[in-house]
């Protein structure tokens, strides 16, 4: 659980009219000609990984901001991680 | 005071580009008029140019034709069609080939296909008609040609 996570580069996020979105801008992304719409606990992870962070960081950091247990932030969490390194949305880094 | 949790979603929605993107096609063409050939106009007859020009040739439409009778190994955009004659297999930088049409964006073999090509050297233009075989479509590669 010590593993930091980071999004890669090629991802940008902006919000846009109180809506967040994400556009993958590099070739090499497996998500091309889209436009990602995160909901607001997405963004928080997305929010959290932009710089290098372990699920337990990231947990840590939601118990802090969501009226939610340890346990289904922490599952959200390992989900929303193993999600975006399938989409290699996420890269492991030192 | 605490923020309302609900589960992390991501909805992607792909759209499609409103822009044509030209495809990069590759492709062997040759000129059905080249030099002293005996193919000389004959949709039925290649490979046979033996790279000796003796004259000019004079298509029905009164377009010159000159030494082009090599297969010209290309790579061209499908918005400019532009690629370059080769010789031996070696690209002829000198000798751009433009304006190719009559053929579509699929693999296959075309007669009657038109270009234009250039001896930059001497600023001739010069005009053909023959054969195009396109050898593969790179949509991945779109205006990369």
């Amino acid at each position: 659980m010590n593993k930091k996570y980071c999004i890669r580069p090629g991802y940008i996020l902006r919000e846009i009219a109180d809506e967040y979105v994400i556009i993958p801008v590099d070739e090499e992304s497996l998500i091309t000609n889209a436009v990602m719409s995160p909901n607001e606990t997405a963004v928080f992870f997305w929010q959290a990984f932009q710089q290098p962070c372990t699920i337990e960081e990231a947990v840590q950091k939601g118990i802090e901001e969501y009226d939610a247990t340890e346990d289904t932030i922490r599952s959200a969490a390992v989900q929303f991680v193993a999600e975006s390194l399938n989409l290699r949305v996420l890269e492991e880094v030192d | 005071m605490k923020k309302v949790w609900v589960e992390p979603n991501i909805a992607v929605q792909q759209f499609m580009a409103n822009e044509y993107v030209a495809a990069c096609v590759v492709g062997i063409i040759q000129c059905v008029y080249p030099g002293n050939c005996k193919s000389k106009g004959d949709n039925g007859r290649y490979d046979d140019y033996n790279g000796n020009q003796t004259g000019w040739y004079k298509d029905e439409e009164g377009k010159l034709h000159g030494i082009c009778g090599y297969n010209a190994l290309i790579t061209f955009n499908g918005d400019t069609a532009s690629g370059f004659e080769a010789v031996y297999g070696v690209t002829q930088f000198d000798r751009p080939i433009y304006d190719i049409s009559g053929y579509e964006e699929e693999v296959g073999t075309y007669y009657n296909v038109t270009w234009t090509s250039k001896d930059t050297r001497a600023n001739t233009e010069y005009h053909h008609k023959g054969r195009l075989m396109i050898t593969d479509i790179d949509k991945t590669r779109p205006n990369h040609s």
